[in-house]
């Protein structure tokens, strides 16, 4: 009688699939493809693109498993592959659309629960949008995913003072722009920008 | 304070962000559970006809390893080694050859060779022409310099 995978971890999952079995990496692929293609979605924005990157990225890892070396949790070892497919897979795109700086984050098409939380996501989108790649990886890495700097550092392969420089400097720019925005919000349209997201912080 | 930790308005931005994300909805990600399985079964026919590579090498493990931490000098620190390597090392043999033209040979047993020179003179001279090399100006010199009384060979 085979073994019970549901209750192996993903390391000894990935033993027993580099042993040969392939029904420990079917269940590899249940356990992350959800999460996976959620990170992805917030890269590329588009359900049909970000699941071509989940199987992509399944894939490679399959093929690569030899290359794991359990110094990382697979978790963020998958993620790792993911982002680098989502990047070339942008910049695939670019080639043929836009620039890959004008991607955004995806952001749900529910209604939004009020203007200001509106008018809030959208303006914080776009400056998120601004931002380089790193500091825009790291940043939705931390704030979206919900990411340790270690889980960040090793799915960005940079070293983890690095991953924590890159958000550090995306939060500053979004600061910095914020506070720009609030000081010239007297003669705006759109009011106290900075200090209506201090109020939306409070109020929440 | 910690060095590490983030700046009070930096920590307000973090905060604003996350609760704002809280607030977000979800990316409209498929909820049913067969689109999961689908997906699943794409992968897993995919996968049916690949195999797993073989482990990289290890020059391949090291090039990973220093593009990771180029950022923190390590590239930059074990370049700079490698230089100095193959500097010293061209030194070194430049050294050689000028040693070896002047027939400065160093032996690895010299009070051995003293002693032997000491009873036997007469293979000093063997010893220099042996290194003595017909396009060695040095050589000549030395050659035609050199005095091999027992004198010479006690002052050694």
């Amino acid at each position: 009688m085979g073994k019970d995978l549901l209750i192996l971890t993903d390391n000894e999952l990935v033993q027993e699939i580099k042993t040969g079995n392939r029904k420990a990496f079917s269940e590899i692929v249940k356990r992350h493809q959800k999460s996976l293609l959620r990170m992805s979605l917030r890269f590329v924005k588009d359900l049909d693109m970000a699941e071509d990157v989940v199987q992509e990225s399944f894939i490679k890892a399959f093929e690569k498993l030899n290359a794991f070396e359990g110094r990382s949790s697979f978790k963020s070892w998958l993620f790792q592959i993911a982002v680098n497919t989502a990047k070339n897979k942008l910049r695939e795109r670019r080639r043929t659309t836009t620039d890959i700086d004008s991607v955004q984050l995806a952001v749900g098409a529910v209604a939004e629960s009020s203007l200001v939380h509106s008018a809030l996501s959208q303006e914080i989108q776009e400056e998120i949008d601004k931002l380089p790649t790193k500091q825009r990886t790291a940043l939705i890495l931390r704030v979206y995913e919900d990411l340790s700097f270690k889980e960040i550092a090793d799915i960005m392969e940079c070293p983890y003072d690095t991953a924590k420089a890159n958000y550090r400097h995306a939060l500053m720019k979004l600061k910095d722009s914020f506070e720009q925005k609030s000081d010239m919000s007297v003669a705006d349209s759109f009011g106290g920008f900075y200090s209506e997201v201090a109020q939306y912080v409070e109020v929440e | 304070m910690n060095p590490r930790s983030l700046p009070t308005d930096l920590k307000t931005t973090e905060r604003m962000l996350k609760r704002l994300e809280a607030a977000e909805p979800e990316p409209q990600l498929p909820e049913s559970e067969d689109y999961y399985q689908l997906l699943h079964d794409k992968i897993m026919a995919q996968v049916e006809t690949k195999e797993i590579k073989p482990p990289p090498p290890p020059i391949r493990k090291t090039q990973d390893l220093l593009k990771r931490h180029w950022r923190n000098g390590l590239y930059l620190v074990t370049m700079s080694a490698l230089a100095a390597v193959i500097s010293v090392k061209t030194v070194g043999n430049i050294d050689t050859q000028v040693s070896q033209n002047h027939a400065v040979v160093k032996f690895k047993n010299e009070d051995q060779l003293i002693g032997l020179l000491k009873n036997a003179p007469e293979v000093l001279d063997s010893t220099v022409l042996s290194s003595y090399n017909s396009q060695d100006i040095m050589g000549d010199d030395l050659y035609s310099n050199i005095d091999l009384t027992k004198d010479v060979i006690d002052s050694m």
